[in-house]
């Protein structure tokens, strides 16, 4: 805790100040190190992780997952053998069993599996036509908890994607603007980034940590990018007054994402852990193993570093790791499985499950790799991981019956369904008590329940959408 | 230089009487040509590729815009049809200015303005003069009117200079600039050019010439122009000649041959040719066959755009192929060569349509095919077919299912019924034709899946029956070629549906070259339909 000494200036910088703020500090705390001495609770924060596949494939039933005991000696399966080469098994619990129908329902998916049950699930809300296009009918979960926890952080929420391509289904929505002929008012995907370098570098760019002495060459940088975004606004400005509506508000849109911007430049954060650093990452992306084949395994490395760090810095409370989008092309692409194919076309629909459990497994260590950093990011008294509720939802489950109101696209197809789901909730955030296996199956729990679990742990209402309710187990 | 070279203004004459006619403005021809077009943003935003370019024309640096902004989407729903449709990276209406692209563009210009501010040979050059100390106003003027007229594509106003400049200056003498210093402020000016609206929209404002229709200005017209012929910001050259009266029809149709006169002309074309048959992104899992593969589609193309008597059909019903040794054996061909070179095709195989490059790209399931997919895939980018999406039912990504020991033909005959009928009779009819090449262009008269049934290699298209690539290329010729226009304009045009008065007329035009593409490519620029844009009513 004695790394970083207060410096006045480091948090008084004026309008282009750091972005970081004060190391947290013994004598900041309570006495336990759980909470701050004025009683305030250490920040809260929300992790998700989408894996863009089912349990099975097309041609399965069995998969290597779910395990077959629940509580708290339940059993390692397969995919899940990164809990133990983490040593994360305690910091995890398993849900199994859950549905989400493929209907008009609360929280369905309209029949179509793969362009509208990530939006059920994300949202919690039934997928909805919009007289144009099927879209999603709400916020995503992420952007409620922005709402509700309103943290005073640099980035309200951070989204990234794992996979390279982008198009299709992603896992994130924000209110927009609709077509023509469409509500005013409809939702629509966020684009997730997907370049660790720049991520890197709207993270660090600017970035001294807490001391005496700013460097006022960063200073200088900081200032000459708010020039030249000040400039920008007046550009705008002077342009909107030749234009059309349509095009005044494509102008305005930019307008408030530059502010935003500029906000997030001047910002300065709360409370850091001591682990709180510039990794000093390159300018460049991991290069392609080979033509469309990006090095995924150097890819995520990246993203894990910058996850952990950004919530070590208190840049933000929100994280969500999309995997991959869903149905774009073949699919994602990992050397580990490319000589079948793409994640999609491939490994989920015509290769053998010992395939896709193995793809799965490369999902799960990704997210328990991230576990393990929380839990070795000091905070407190603790770690990171015991205010932080970290998810793990998948696109689909098993579908074990032909029954069209189970499955999606009318039935038939194991892996285009999300009936016997599995998600993973982590972290001890609001006295969640991870390291269980939760067996819901037959009770017809909506997998958003576990999302919304995750809220009440985090002091909101859990509710999303059409979905509301507490897995009380979590929390025993 | 080869069909590039500048072709004297008759080319004009394929599109009729044009001309200043005076008197009543809805009777311009340039205002006639553009009825029934849709509405278009006066602001299109580049797509990454050319602020790419352009970043690289100006600044000498490569590769920033593909590392700091998100890919153009390839596809989105077209609001008119309600379906998701292949778009061009040009396309207007799929650019929103989401978080991800204005934060990627103000680092991108961060780091173009601090590398380039960093070569201080190359600011001198662009500046026209090398600084007499850090408060040399005088020579950040004129960096700030150079840098601006190439990144803005117009020159600066006055105030606009005045602006950049004041708030700039202030950077040469800040102490923490003390090693920079003249160079610190033009790090500041690059930063503001590129980070402004006028630097990714190209303004087309215009001047209104009858309701709801705008002529472009000048530099409005040659960056227009630049952009669909060269990909790229206009060159000192050409807005040079902007300042001066309007364009008249025949200084339009030189800077136009001109431009085709670049190489960046032929680099373009060829880009086009990539993005509509979408070969740019091979699945193709060995990286030595899919290099084998682009290299023979990309000789196929330029033997197509640019060889002596080039005809662009040649795309299509060529009956040679630019094989290495390794290829011509994966393909099966009776010639393999020694070397990489062009051998004679001994069967049913002809151009594009042949190649691996094109067959992989049905997406899924590399060497077993999916008919409907391949099918559909030909339909829409070849014939520009209309195929709505299957309804929400249906699971695109399997194709169908083919029962054990049965035939794959038979199962997809059994499952063209009822509802499914109308569909798949039209995209079955087409992926059968092609059902002898396999995902990777390899021939085969048996199934995969199954050796006791034959593959007959038949299938139908736009009312025709057909087998094999060489048999569809030349009974369709006529609809592809005809498809190959209307994405030439949409590309250009950066709009979802250009009228169909206007597709017409380059199809003539493009008819009357005999295939010509570079008379194609050279008769939508002239056309005065481009220099006119539609303004919403509201507007």
């Amino acid at each position: 805790m004695s790394r970083f000494r207060i410096g006045r200036r480091a948090m008084l910088r004026g309008a282009f100040g750091t972005a970081i703020g004060l190391p947290m500090l013994d004598c900041m705390l309570n006495g336990n190190g759980t909470a701050y001495a004025d009683g305030t609770g250490l920040p809260l924060r929300y992790f998700l992780l989408h894996c863009p596949t089912s349990l099975v494939t097309s041609g399965s039933t069995s998969e290597g997952m779910t395990p077959t005991q629940t509580g708290t000696n339940y059993d390692i399966r397969p995919v899940l053998q990164p809990f133990a080469d983490q040593d994360v098994a305690g910091d995890i619990s398993v849900v199994s069993g859950l549905f989400a129908p493929p209907l008009d329902a609360p929280g369905g998916y309209n029949v179509d599996y793969h362009g509208q049950a990530p939006y059920a699930v994300m949202t919690g809300t039934r997928s909805g036509f919009s007289g144009v296009t099927w879209r999603p009918q709400n916020y995503s979960a992420d952007q409620v908890v922005v709402q509700r926890l309103a943290p005073a952080t640099k980035f309200p929420f951070l989204y990234y994607q794992l996979d390279t391509q982008t198009g299709g289904t992603t896992v994130c929505y924000e209110q927009t603007t609709g077509f023509s002929d469409e509500p005013p008012i409809v939702y629509a995907q966020i684009e997730p980034q997907t370049s660790p370098s720049l991520a890197y570098h709207q993270l660090f760019t600017g970035f001294s940590p807490p001391s005496d002495m700013p460097d006022p060459k960063i200073e200088l940088e900081r200032r000459l990018r708010m020039s030249s975004l000040s400039y920008a606004k007046d550009r705008i400005t002077a342009l909107q007054s030749r234009l059309g509506s349509n095009d005044r508000k494509t102008l305005d849109e930019h307008l408030t994402r530059i502010r935003d911007l500029e906000k997030r430049i001047q910002a300065i954060s709360g409370t850091v852990s001591p682990s709180c650093h510039d990794p000093m990452l390159g300018d460049t992306d991991p290069a392609d193993l080979s033509q469309d084949l990006p090095d995924q395994e150097a890819r995520a490395a990246l993203f894990i570093q910058l996850v952990e760090l950004a919530f070590a810095c208190d840049m933000t409370r929100v994280i969500t790791i999309g995997g991959a989008s869903v149905m774009t092309g073949s699919g994602m692409r990992n050397q580990l499985w490319n000589n079948i194919g793409g994640l999609h076309g491939e490994v989920q629909h015509t290769a053998d499950q010992s395939d896709l459990d193995n793809a799965n497994r490369w999902f799960v260590d990704v997210y328990a790799r991230i576990i393990a950093r929380f839990k070795a990011t000091p905070e407190g008294a603790g770690n990171v991981l015991d205010n932080t509720a970290a998810l793990f939802v998948m696109e689909g489950g098993k579908g074990l019956s032909d029954d069209p109101q189970r499955s999606g696209d009318g039935g038939g197809d194991p892996n285009h369904s999300v009936d016997n789901a599995v998600v993973l909730l982590g972290g001890r955030a609001g006295g969640l008590k991870p390291g269980q296996h939760v067996s819901l199956t037959g009770q017809d729990i909506h997998p958003t329940t576990v999302i919304t679990t995750a809220f009440e742990a985090l002091g909101i209402e859990p509710t999303l959408g059409e979905i509301s309710g507490v897995v009380d187990k979590l929390f025993t | 230089m080869g069909r590039w070279a500048p072709v004297a203004a008759a080319a004009l004459l394929h599109i009729g009487c044009v001309g200043d006619i005076g008197g009543d403005p809805e009777q311009d021809p340039g205002v006639q040509s553009v009825q029934g077009e849709s509405p278009t943003s006066a602001i299109p935003r580049l797509s990454r590729r050319e602020i790419d370019a352009t970043v690289l024309e100006v600044f000498g640096i490569a590769g920033a815009a593909e590392k700091n902004l998100p890919a153009d989407p390839k596809s989105a729903v077209n609001p008119g049809s309600h379906a998701e449709e292949e778009v061009y990276d040009t396309l207007a209406a799929t650019k929103s200015p989401s978080q991800v692209f204005v934060e990627g563009l103000e680092s991108l210009a961060f780091e173009v303005a601090r590398d380039f501010s960093a070569d201080t040979a190359a600011v001198d050059a662009l500046a026209g003069c090398t600084p007499t100390g850090p408060g040399d106003t005088a020579c950040l003027t004129e960096f700030v009117r150079n840098a601006g007229l190439r990144v803005w594509h117009r020159p600066l106003e006055g105030d606009e200079v005045d602006a950049l400049v004041t708030e700039a200056a202030p950077f040469a003498t800040d102490p923490a600039a003390a090693q920079e210093g003249f160079y610190m402020a033009v790090r500041a000016v690059v930063a503001s050019l590129l980070v402004s609206p006028e630097f990714v929209y190209r303004v087309e404002v215009g001047t209104s010439v009858a309701d709801d229709v705008v002529e472009l200005d000048n530099y409005e017209m040659l960056a227009k122009l630049s952009y669909f012929l060269w990909g790229t910001t206009p060159s000192n050259d050409l807005l040079a000649k902007a300042g001066g009266d309007v364009f008249t029809d025949s200084d339009i149709a030189d800077l136009v041959d001109t431009m085709l006169a670049d190489p960046r002309a032929e680099k373009q074309m060829r880009k086009f040719h990539e993005l509509w048959l979408r070969y740019d992104a091979l699945l193709v899992t060995d990286p030595d066959l899919a290099a084998d593969m682009r290299a023979e589609t990309d000789a196929l193309v330029d033997r197509a755009l640019t060889g002596e008597g080039a005809d662009w059909t040649s795309l299509m019903t060529s009956t040679e192929t630019f094989v290495t040794p390794a290829l011509a054996t994966h393909y099966g061909l009776a010639t393999v060569p020694t070397e990489a070179t062009w051998v004679s095709y001994d069967d049913d195989r002809a151009g594009l349509l042949s190649q691996g490059s094109f067959l992989s790209l049905s997406e899924t399931r590399l060497t077993e095919t999916l008919p409907s997919r391949r099918g559909a895939m030909i339909g829409r980018r070849l014939l520009c077919e209309v195929i709505l999406p299957p309804p929400p039912n249906v699971a695109i990504d399997k194709g169908v299912e083919v029962p054990e020991g049965s035939c794959k033909s038979d199962a997809y005959a059994a499952h063209r019924t009822g509802s499914c009928k109308g569909c798949h009779d039209t995209i079955d009819g087409i992926g059968f034709g092609f059902e002898r090449y396999d995902g990777l262009g390899r021939y085969r008269d048996v199934e995969q899946d199954n050796a006791s049934c034959d593959i007959p290699g038949t299938g139908t298209a736009e009312g025709k029956d057909f087998s094999g690539p060489r048999d569809f290329a030349t009974k369709n010729i006529d609809l592809i070629t005809e498809c190959a226009v209307a994405n030439l304009v949409k590309f250009a045009v950066r709009d979802w549906s250009p009228s169909a008065e206007r597709v017409d007329r380059m199809i003539a035009a493009f008819d009357g070259s005999h295939y010509d593409f570079s008379e194609l490519v050279r008769s939508l620029a002239v056309d005065p339909s481009f220099r006119y844009r539609v303004v919403a009513p509201e507007d």
